[in-house]
């Protein structure tokens, strides 16, 4: 899988049933965030869309109504005889009691009832999202509220919730005739007993708001479920006082319009009208004809052509399994009583059969061609119940990342940043310092998933490689240390010699000391009590602590880190520390650690009691390795050389002779191998393995050009001694001349160069400065935590949103 | 040096033509396709750019020809200097360059471009982001404040 491009993963995943996406949430973090990117979600559910629909069920003959189900085909793609397993799904706890009034782009709109009167949910169950809408405040007992539907207005890209409410009015008085009439275009109004207001309540960004749309001189027939065509939401109806004339109102969700859709013919005496489906996306109406017994489904083919209306199927009469009567009732009489409105049609799937529900009980199909039906058995925890059933297109989505509105809708509007193609806003962001894109994360919510993505984590890490790198500093002097600061030059782009250090947020360590730092995650050492290491990425705040290596003798085991990097070939992150036993401790140098090795070396004249091995660890594994022993003394380096997926170090091959060479280890391999130069420090320059030597005249930078080519050593930079301001001493106190000498070798480090090809160089740990290697001249830098100047350790950090895979 | 004066032309979708010499026009990856894949001769269709945003782009492929051939004495700072006095245009302009850059595939005045608009977004805060590229905020209060704390930091070292 890994192999595979990301967008080809995202392809796979879309065509999952959303049962297997949220199983598939938790195969690895990448996938999770995947799931959660917006263009997924849409890609997903356009998908959805095509496939044969799930449905979200609800119990009827059970006295508390607050539980719904989830079912779908998916589990038996193949059966004849099929069964649907429902699935509880997890509901809002704000809901007592409520009856499901419909299902939109995977949302659910609920209404509460009981305790909950008045309360109406937008629900995703599958994110569980969920927003609350404002209450109509009732004028009295006789106030019922119907919700009439939910849907999405494409062009304000909000959910909008259409609801009536009614009011008895016990004096019909005349003043009553002339109540304000909405836009609709006025019929016949009679004066009735009964008052109704149509409220329209808008979702989208920004809290939910309701609006008064006035009163409705027409009645709805109840629709049983949501019939949305073309962003307008349609229902049977009739003018108030009169049943003779039965009209097809739609409801224009854009531009919130009443207006009456062409009838299809079968509206006349001898049928009855019963109700409006939507199939394969057009409106359908379905009404009963009484000679011949039969449903019959009229599809309007072109949305608001009167002509296009055409009668595609007549279903005849049929009794489901379920419900056939015991022997001793007579089957004649059931078969009168079942027809009309205990029938409803749902859908059409994709096989062209047609779903229907009988009685709130049974679920079939009827297959249009052979004019057959199918039995679905449905059961709820095995037990078969009165249920009612919306079909629902199970997404991810929610309220404010919209399923994508037509294209011509914001082109015209937006001639910004939204007029780009998808893959370009990346391209741009991947161009962010890490300060700026952490921050744009919470421009809008298609950011912020752009920025997580971990494609895009890997692109933008790769364009910081290529520029200027930031730090990592700690400040040496503190008696506690657990604060890291953070320090970049991309605030001040054109050579303000300015390094704006910043806190950052630190895991709650009581001491820690930052070892080194790889692929933008940290390496640090707890310092007490426990010795222990952790992996941290300051910009996600994810955060590993790592297994501690079991030894024989625990008390007397002390620990130095040599190195974390990725293994490239197993891309596993890696940690190797050489462990020494106490007592030798003391006696060695500061920065000098002795070690032995696994194979013994050329000509070991090695003559030390010290006891020492190496272990590695690879992240993510419980435990330690052990790599045997090593007869190398190795220098102890302030920040990492990882170069070529190795590590290297200089190391003296015997205490005796102290010629330095280098040691690198290959973190795929892990095996040790040697170099034969000397210096006394490395680092990496621009990608290569460089190494710093010294005398008094200054520092000499060698770099080897080609790795593990040992004539491609050349030296590439000479650097002259230097006084840093910060450290020149005050007339008074101490002459410049001896400082002068105090200075250079030891106390000065390359740390890296820089993109204007200037070295950056630390001194002291106190003082940063720019070596210009072309016109030979240094330029303080300027650093200060919080307004202070003070010591500090610096790290080579580029920084990432990168973090460890679990898998 | 009989192939680098061969012209290619290109009709833009103003109906304008261009007649160009193929080392520059190859400089698209697109242009470049078509060309070899189509008749030998014929207009190739700019579609999706218009007349003034493919001369502006023709102009920049030119420079970059020339001085990659030495017909121009420019030295690469000179070069850069001229990419950044190129893409000081107005934003709608600098949006149509990445458009046209992107379909015609031209990586390194993508890079260019691209490379603008990140510096425009650099140090802005995310109110400043929104109104500069008509980005809606579709975040909640409630879920902007919650980004924004997770990101506190980030909007410290701006001194927000």
């Amino acid at each position: 899988m890994d192999r595979l491009p990301q967008e080809l993963v995202i392809d796979i995943l879309s065509r999952l049933p959303i049962s297997t996406i949220m199983q598939s949430k938790s195969v690895n973090r990448a996938w999770r965030i995947l799931i959660r990117n917006q263009v997924f979600v849409n890609m997903h559910f356009k998908r959805m869309v095509e496939n044969d629909p799930s449905f979200i069920l609800q119990i009827r003959d059970q006295p508390i109504q607050n539980q719904l189900y989830f079912g779908d085909f998916s589990s038996h793609p193949n059966d004849r005889n099929v069964t649907i397993i429902t699935k509880k799904l997890t509901m809002l706890p704000l809901l007592t009691n409520f009856i499901l009034v419909s299902s939109c782009n995977g949302l659910l709109c609920l209404r509460g009832t009981h305790r909950s009167l008045g309360l109406i949910c937008i629900y995703n169950p599958f994110t569980r999202d969920s927003i609350e809408l404002p209450k109509l405040i009732a004028k009295g007992p006789s106030h019922q509220v119907g919700v009439l539907g939910f849907g999405l207005d494409a062009t304000t890209s909000k959910y909008k919730v259409v609801e009536v409410s009614y009011k008895r009015i016990y004096r019909a008085s005349p003043s009553h005739v002339v109540r304000p009439v909405n836009r609709l275009a006025p019929q016949i109004i009679a004066p009735s007993s009964i008052d109704s207001e149509v409220h329209i309540l808008t979702v989208g960004n920004g809290s939910p708001t309701r609006r008064n749309l006035g009163s409705f001189p027409f009645h709805f027939m109840c629709q049983k479920s949501q019939v949305l065509v073309n962003g307008k939401l349609h229902w049977i109806s009739y003018p108030r006082g009169s049943k003779a004339y039965l009209a097809i109102m739609s409801f224009d969700l854009g531009n919130e319009q009443f207006k009456e859709v062409p009838r299809p013919d079968c509206i006349s005496s001898d049928r009855q009208f019963h109700e409006l489906v939507v199939l394969r996306g057009c409106l359908s109406a379905v009404c009963f004809d009484y000679d011949n017994e039969e449903l019959e489904i009229w599809v309007m083919k072109e949305y608001d052509v009167k002509e296009s209306w055409v009668k595609e199927f007549s279903i005849g009469t049929y009794l489901p399994k379920i419900l056939q009567p015991d022997e001793r009732e007579s089957l004649d009489s059931s078969m009168f009583y079942m027809p009309k409105t205990c029938m409803r049609i749902l859908c059409q799937l994709r096989s062209g059969g047609i779903l229907l529900e009988y009685k709130i009980k049974a679920l079939f199909v009827y297959d249009p061609h052979c004019r057959t039906f199918q039995n679905f058995q449905l059961t709820f925890e095995g037990i078969p119940r009165c249920f009612t059933l919306a079909v629902h297109v199970a997404s991810l989505n929610w309220t404010d990342t919209f399923i994508e509105a037509p294209r011509n809708h914001r082109k015209k509007t937006n001639r910004e940043m939204d007029c780009l193609p998808r893959e370009l806003v990346p391209e741009i962001l991947s161009r962010l310092p890490i300060p700026s894109l952490v921050q744009s994360k919470s421009v809008c919510r298609a950011w912020r998933i752009f920025i997580q993505d971990q494609e895009f984590i890997d692109k933008h890490f790769k364009r910081m490689i290529d520029n200027d790198p930031s730090f990592i500093l700690q400040i040496i002097g503190n008696p506690i240390q657990n604060q890291l600061y953070f320090g970049d030059f991309s605030s001040h782009p054109n050579g303000g010699n300015v390094m704006i250090t910043k806190k950052l947020t630190i895991p709650p360590l009581s001491n820690f000391h930052l070892v080194s730092s790889c692929n933008g995650l940290l390496c640090l050492r707890f310092t007490h009590p426990s010795f222990g290491l952790c992996i941290y990425n300051p910009f996600t705040r994810d955060y590993i602590e790592l297994p501690k290596i079991i030894t024989k003798n625990p008390a007397s085991h002390h620990g130095s880190v040599l190195g974390f990097g990725l293994d490239p070939t197993k891309k596993k992150y890696k940690v190797v520390e050489v462990s020494y036993k106490g007592i030798a401790c003391r006696t060695l140098p500061r920065r000098v650690a002795i070690s032995s090795m696994r194979r013994p070396p050329l000509t070991a004249a090695y003559a030390s009691s010290i006891e020492s091995e190496v272990y590695i660890l690879t992240v993510g594994s419980p435990t330690w390795r052990n790599l045997g022993r090593f007869p190398f003394h190795f220098m102890w380096q302030k920040s990492q050389v990882l170069v070529h997926g190795k590590l290297h170090w200089i190391y003296y091959p015997d205490t005796i002779n102290a010629t330095d060479l280098i040691m690198s280890f290959d973190l795929a391999n892990e095996q040790f191998n040697e170099f034969d130069r000397r210096f006394h420090e490395l680092v990496v320059l621009r990608g290569c393995l460089s190494a710093v030597s010294s005398d008094n005249e200054g520092l000499e930078i060698w770099v080897m050009k080609e790795y593990d080519v040992r004539e491609s050593w050349v030296k590439e930079f000479s650097i002259g001694t230097y006084v840093p301001r910060i450290l020149q001493p005050n007339d008074q106190c101490e002459s410049s001349n001896n400082s002068r000498f105090y200075l250079p070798k030891r106390s000065i480090r390359v740390l890296c160069q820089l993109r204007s090809g200037g070295i950056l160089l630390e001194y002291r740990n106190k003082a940063l400065v720019i070596y210009d290697p072309h016109c030979r001249i240094f330029h303080d830098l300027q650093v200060t935590f919080a307004g202070i100047s003070t010591y500090f350790r610096i790290v080579v950090h580029v920084a990432s949103l990168n973090w460890i895979e679990t898998t | 040096m009989g192939s680098t004066s061969t012209k290619i032309k290109l009709r833009t979708s103003d109906q304008k033509v261009f007649e160009v010499e193929k080392a520059v026009a190859v400089q698209s990856q697109t242009i470049k396709y078509f060309y070899e894949n189509g008749c030998p001769g014929s207009v190739i269709h700019v579609h999706s750019v218009s007349g003034d945003i493919l001369s502006k782009i023709l102009d920049y492929c030119k420079k970059h020809v020339n001085s990659a051939a030495g017909k121009e004495d420019i030295s690469p700072e000179e070069l850069y200097e001229w990419d950044t006095n190129f893409v000081k245009v107005d934003q709608n302009t600098l949006f149509d360059l990445i458009l046209a850059a992107n379909c015609l595939k031209i990586e390194s005045l993508l890079d260019l471009t691209c490379q603008t608009v990140a510096n425009m977004i650099k140090g802005k805060r995310p109110e400043e982001i929104r109104t500069t590229f008509n980005i809606k905020n579709d975040y909640t209060p409630e879920a902007e404040e919650a980004v924004r704390r997770e990101n506190k930091w980030a909007f410290d070292m701006l001194g927000v």
